[in-house]
């Protein structure tokens, strides 16, 4: 029983999976890719309990069967082939890997404890655009927590409402909306994907429709031939309707490129320790500050803007100013604001179609009172 | 020729104090430690410095040369925005000032001659604005470096303005004590008087080799100072570097809980102090003095922080590693250092932590009003 496949191609395939095979872990059968070959098909699945990835892929081949090889050596060695015709060999519990011009022997173990990769059975099947799931998931990545006290927020939200479906992330400082208009649904519904599933699934969605089960614990998402079930957060999301400020009385309208270059320099000055920035706000400019006082380095810088409403300074961690502005997009944008103690929201100038997209950014309070 | 004002704010505190309480206006006033506790003197008037009190020396003391002596306790915060209040008169007058602490400031006004004419009626303007707005009496000492305008302002207090023409400092340093001298204190003193050297004349007149070979590169700085040199270069956006307190106990103590508590009283106070001047600190350490007077200190780098409680928790830590011998203690003090200006990042969803620091910024504001003791933490301790 064979297959034969190109390098190139099976390589894809692979990185595909890889994802899903853990580095470290207590049962090394997970470091393993399961592969399965007949009827001219291909499928390849890694599971490491938390996400599990199956890839599919069209062969010739020759008889079937069903065997595991550690990702990581099979990963490499593809690899390393470069561009050429490559022959697996199964028998009598033998996996042999023929080239024109080598043969390799791979450790044989059986495939029969290796976890099943099991589709979700739902019948709640949501069908999405992969571009708009691609887009809110790479727009809201960023803002995703990694602090593991609150497992809620280490994961996107898919809201899913009658006016729209709402993808939300935060650590509690910053806060992503990304808002897909077009997509009701008449029941309410929301998960809580996890961040790696998050970053799994921006590199593996192609174009076209993606189809997306879900149950309480889990979700299944098939994007063309790639299937993918993960476990959700189940932890309760903290409200994110309440905390965004229905109107900021006070409105900056600024181009985008000058302000994320400047903040870029502001990083560079500021003391590591507490990263902070303050902004100025006057009505046809802005200007940023910031200070070392232990290096003694500091930075002043303005930038043209038009600002509607009372002038006042206005403290950001630098870094978070910065992922804001880097993440946002388009040319220009609008920051709306209230008080120097009071969140600061980010939104392009002009929103595409169908979308609304809302940043959110807690200021550094600047003094005790 | 530079030109050096240094105005030093007299008897500071008291000043403060007097323009808070105005009952308290020609009468003896000491502000520190209780008298019974084993506090010390910080700032006193001129009424009883006539019965020979000091500041630096314990109440005890200075209660018995001055029974009739009214006792205050400081007000930091008060002190802090007075201080900044001439401040800002001061900036009106000098292209360079320099704070040099809360209550002394060293202004520059080296070619400003044609500007300002005599510099004798100018340190009576600037004197009579402090007092007329602030009712706050000063002294300015006028020289041609930092350290004669030092001794300067201090030698004709209170209210006094004295001018040390260039050329003449070390006729006018010659005759004085060494203790005269900014950064001479006893010890230095007394080790000067054994070799002979008793006025700052003395150390002029010996070779610079001598003070060099015998107190290394501080006694060279001390000879150049003597001889009327010293520093022009003055430090601007002054900024303090740490604050500290401590307690000296009635009693030694041996009971590790009895010093935690009163380190945690301790920390309460800076930490009001810090939130007072908006500031944050980046270090901590205690200060730990045995009954045999030997003294310990430790410290520890932590991010910057105003919250009572993490800061209790590490100089917690810092006391029980640093307390190791079986010997009563004496005195316990906490210091906090490496300030940076206040800031905190809020969160969309508050967490604990952040409230508490809000919830000790209203405390903060209680006592502004009511005083400190009008609202005081607890520290559960196990039973």
């Amino acid at each position: 029983m064979q297959f034969t496949i190109n390098s190139i191609a099976f390589d894809k395939l692979i990185t595909k999976v890889l994802p899903a095979v853990p580095l470290r872990t207590p049962m090394p059968i997970l470091e393993n890719i399961l592969i399965e070959f007949g009827d001219g098909e291909l499928t390849l699945t890694a599971n490491d309990h938390e996400v599990a990835i199956s890839a599919k892929d069209n062969v010739t081949c020759d008889g079937s069967a069903r065997f595991i090889v550690k990702g990581k050596l099979l990963s490499e060695f593809v690899k390393s082939l470069g561009d050429t015709l490559v022959r697996f060999i199964v028998e009598n519990e033998k996996i042999v890997a023929k080239t024109d011009s080598g043969h390799y022997d791979f450790n044989y173990a059986s495939p029969d404890n290796f976890p099943e990769f099991k589709e979700i059975p739902t019948e709640k099947t949501l069908e999405i655009d992969a571009k708009v799931l691609k887009t809110a998931l790479q727009l809201t990545s960023f803002a995703i927590s990694k602090d593991s006290a609150r497992i809620a927020m280490t994961g996107v939200l898919i809201d899913m409402r009658e006016n729209g479906t709402h993808f939300v992330s935060t650590d509690a400082h910053k806060l992503v909306k990304y808002s897909a208009t077009a997509i009701k649904h008449e029941e309410p519904v929301s998960i809580v994907v996890p961040g790696k599933t998050v970053n799994i699934l921006q590199k593996l969605l192609e174009d076209g429709v993606v189809y997306l089960r879900y149950t309480a614990g889990g979700m299944f998402v098939e994007s063309g031939s790639t299937k993918l079930v993960s476990r959700l957060i189940e932890h309760k999301f903290p409200d994110y309707v309440a905390v965004i400020p229905a109107e900021n009385p006070n409105k900056l309208t600024i181009s985008r490129a000058p302000f994320l270059s400047a903040t870029r320099r502001m990083i560079l000055m500021s003391n590591k320790n507490f990263q902070l920035v303050k902004v100025s706000l006057q009505p046809d400019k802005i200007e940023l500050n910031t200070e070392d006082q232990e290096s003694g380095s500091r930075a002043d810088e303005s930038i043209q803007a038009n600002y509607l409403g009372e002038p006042f300074t206005i403290g950001f961690k630098t870094e978070n100013l910065f992922e804001i502005l880097n993440n946002i997009g388009g040319d220009d944008l609008v920051v709306e604001l209230n008080t120097p103690q009071k969140a600061a929201i980010f939104k392009p100038l002009k929103q595409e179609e169908n979308e609304d997209l809302t940043m959110l950014l807690m200021p550094t309070r600047l003094n005790t009172l | 020729m530079p030109v050096i004002f240094h105005l030093d704010l007299d008897t500071f505190f008291v000043s403060v104090e007097r323009i808070l309480d105005p009952s308290l206006n020609g009468k003896p006033v000491i502000v520190g430690g209780k008298p019974g506790s084993r506090g010390v003197v910080s700032s006193c008037s001129y009424e009883t410095r006539k019965f020979g009190v000091r500041s630096g020396m314990p109440s005890t003391r200075a209660y018995k040369l001055c029974p009739q002596a009214i006792f205050v306790n400081c007000s930091f915060s008060e002190y802090s925005r007075y201080s900044h209040l001439v401040k800002k008169i001061l900036e009106k007058y000098p292209p360079l000032l320099e704070q040099a602490s809360v209550d002394e400031f060293y202004m520059d006004f080296t070619g400003t001659e044609r500007i300002y004419g005599n510099f004798m009626l100018l340190a009576e303007r600037i004197l009579d604005e402090i007092r007329d707005e602030l009712k706050l009496p000063a002294s300015i000492g006028i020289g041609s470096n930092k350290t004669i305008a030092k001794i300067c302002s201090d030698f004709n207090k209170p209210k006094g303005i004295t001018y040390i023409p260039p050329g003449s400092e070390k006729d006018f340093l010659a005759p004085l004590p060494v203790e005269t001298m900014p950064g001479v204190g006893k010890v230095f003193a007394g080790a000067l008087r054994s070799r002979g050297i008793a006025t700052i004349g003395d150390i002029a007149r010996l070779p610079a080799e001598y003070f060099a070979s015998v107190f290394g590169k501080g006694g060279l700085d001390l000879w150049e100072r003597a001889n009327g040199k010293g520093s022009e270069t003055l430090v601007q956006n002054w900024e303090r570097k740490g604050i500290s307190c401590e307690r000296t106990f009635n009693r030694d103590i041996s009971s590790l809980p009895e010093i935690e508590s009163y380190l945690f009283n301790l920390v309460g106070k800076i930490c009001q102090q810090l939130r007072d001047e908006n500031k944050m600190a980046g270090n901590i350490h205690i200060k730990l003095r045995y009954s045999d007077f030997s003294t310990i200190t430790r410290a520890c780098r932590v991010p910057p922080t105003v919250d009572d409680r993490f800061v209790y928790e590490t100089a917690l830590n810092l006391l029980r590693k640093g307390y190791t011998r079986r010997v009563g203690v004496r005195l316990i003090g906490i210091g906090m250092s490496s300030l940076v200006e206040f800031h905190s990042q809020d969160s969309l969803f508050e967490t604990k932590e952040e409230k508490r620091e809000k919830m000790m910024f209203a405390v903060n504001k209680i006592r502004d009003k009511f005083g400190f003791s009008a609202i005081e933490l607890g520290v559960r301790t196990p039973p």
